[in-house]
């Protein structure tokens, strides 16, 4: 810390700090250094979205704006069709998910069932889930949105229901008892 | 270490001459109000959609808020300011950390720590100290973040903003021609890398306990050209306010009125004023 007086025309008194006072402030200023150092290992390993917890890495790469994608099950054509804007809820399931802010933490069984409280008409249907982000592209330059991640669901009865998925190159697989919410 | 200088006339213009002990304590108070003031206008943007979902314990704190700008001027109740800002301020990280960005975490790392240093928290050179190391340390990991993207030294990023940023990021287009999606042109890699130069100097210059005028005032400068580009006049209002304290300088009623100025565009957006005017 400084001693010399500053070149500011501040003639604000100097009263001495207690030394606990002192503790005090070095440990949440290394407390904030250790932490923006793990942000920064964290996202070389492309673990988190670089323009949160901290910001330190906003305006880097284009904010990934991780985006829920619904897909259903079309009988008639036997493939998979998604679900339009507006067709699905994600908010419970984005929220549950800390907003995908951890790139590659696994969705919980627990957003899973919120999605479907929050998506009745989903309900007792095979769906499956894809997370998408924006992503930097270089030739050329621009950017673009990219599926990350994928989870399929399906149930048995209207009481359980089963998913898999794959997120960072790691399989991921579960079940689950599903309760609807009282309407 | 200080390094000091001849102030040139620019600078004293600026200062306004030199003034009481009384009214500088005022100054570093208003600027504390003004780095508050600047979460209150991020926070009423979100009071909408607070209401909707029923959040009223966010509609409460946006409310502590703008008590705590209210009451951080003035002597006696400065401290509370800060308490109920502390407070407020927690109850959004408790509820909304996921979806901050630089504003809210720098408030939470600089604002509430004032609480440590008593009453008279404007006296404390501990706490100005304080806020130029952290200032120092963030403005370092921005440089770093930039290094390990590699977006900057090549001018990729800038390449991007240029052709699909907001209106205010494209400015910078018209240097390079079509060809620099497939290569950034070599003005885009300067813009990048003197972002990154400058960024790596203030850092250090903080945390080597530089205080002349002279880097306050280029600083200030910086910060609203990079506010004008991202369009993002908020932070830099908030930076400009805690810098202000960190070297002891305060809120001087020419910046005051500058950082008001600038969170009432910033509500409705350069590009959006731009839009409406054009």
């Amino acid at each position: 810390m400084s001693s010399d007086a500053p070149d500011t025309g501040a003639r604000a008194s100097r009263r001495p700090e207690s030394r606990a006072i002192k503790v005090l402030v070095f440990a949440i200023l290394a407390v904030h250094t250790i932490w923006i150092c793990v942000h920064l290992g964290l996202v070389s390993q492309n673990l988190i979205n670089p323009w949160k917890l901290g910001g330190y890495g906003m305006y880097t790469v284009p904010n990934n704006k991780a985006r829920l994608h619904v897909f259903l099950f079309d009988n008639q054509s036997g493939g998979w069709r998604e679900l339009a804007e507006g067709q699905a809820n994600s908010y419970l399931f984005d929220t549950a998910n800390y907003l995908h802010v951890f790139r590659c933490r696994q969705p919980s069984a627990d957003s899973i069932a919120r999605f479907f409280d929050e998506n009745p008409h989903l309900r007792y249907r095979p769906v499956t889930l894809a997370l998408s982000e924006r992503i930097l592209t270089r030739e050329p330059i621009g950017e673009s949105r990219k599926i990350y991640a994928k989870l399929e669901v399906a149930w048995g009865g209207e009481t359980k229901f089963g998913y898999r998925g794959e997120l960072c190159g790691e399989a991921f697989d579960g079940t689950r008892d599903y309760t609807p919410p009282e309407s | 270490m200080s390094i000091t200088s001849e102030r040139s006339s620019l600078f004293v213009l600026a200062d306004g001459g030199a003034v009481s002990d009384e009214r500088l304590a005022v100054y570093l108070r208003l600027a504390l109000a003004v780095a508050v003031l600047s979460v209150v206008f991020e926070k009423l943007l979100d009071l909408e959609l607070s209401l909707e979902l029923e959040r009223y314990h966010l509609l409460a704190s946006t409310v502590g808020f703008v008590i705590s700008c209210i009451l951080l001027p003035f002597e006696r109740t400065s401290r509370l300011g800060i308490a109920i800002f502390a407070v407020s301020i927690f109850v959004f990280v408790g509820t909304k950390w996921a979806a901050y960005h630089n504003h809210g975490w720098l408030t939470v790392w600089t604002i509430p720590v004032a609480l440590a240093f008593g009453a008279a928290w404007w006296d404390s050179e501990l706490y100005r100290w304080y806020l130029r190391a952290t200032l120092g340390v963030v403005m370092l990991a921005a440089c770093a973040q930039k290094l390990l993207a590699g977006t900057y030294l090549d001018g990729t990023y800038i390449t991007l903003l240029s052709t699909s940023g907001s209106t205010t990021e494209q400015m910078f287009g018209f240097l390079c021609g079509p060809d620099a999606l497939e290569n950034s042109c070599a003005w885009h890699k300067f813009l990048g890398t003197f972002i990154v130069v400058w960024q790596a100097g203030v850092g250090i210059l903080l945390l080597a306990g530089v205080r002349n005028l002279a880097f306050l005032f280029i600083e200030i400068a910086f910060l609203l050209g990079a506010g004008l580009y991202a369009d993002e006049m908020n932070f830099q209002v908030l930076n400009i306010a805690l810098l202000s304290i960190a070297f002891g300088y305060g809120m001087r009623p020419w910046l005051c009125v500058t950082c008001v100025v600038l969170l009432f565009v910033d509500a409705y957006s350069i590009a959006g004023l731009l839009d409406h005017v054009l």
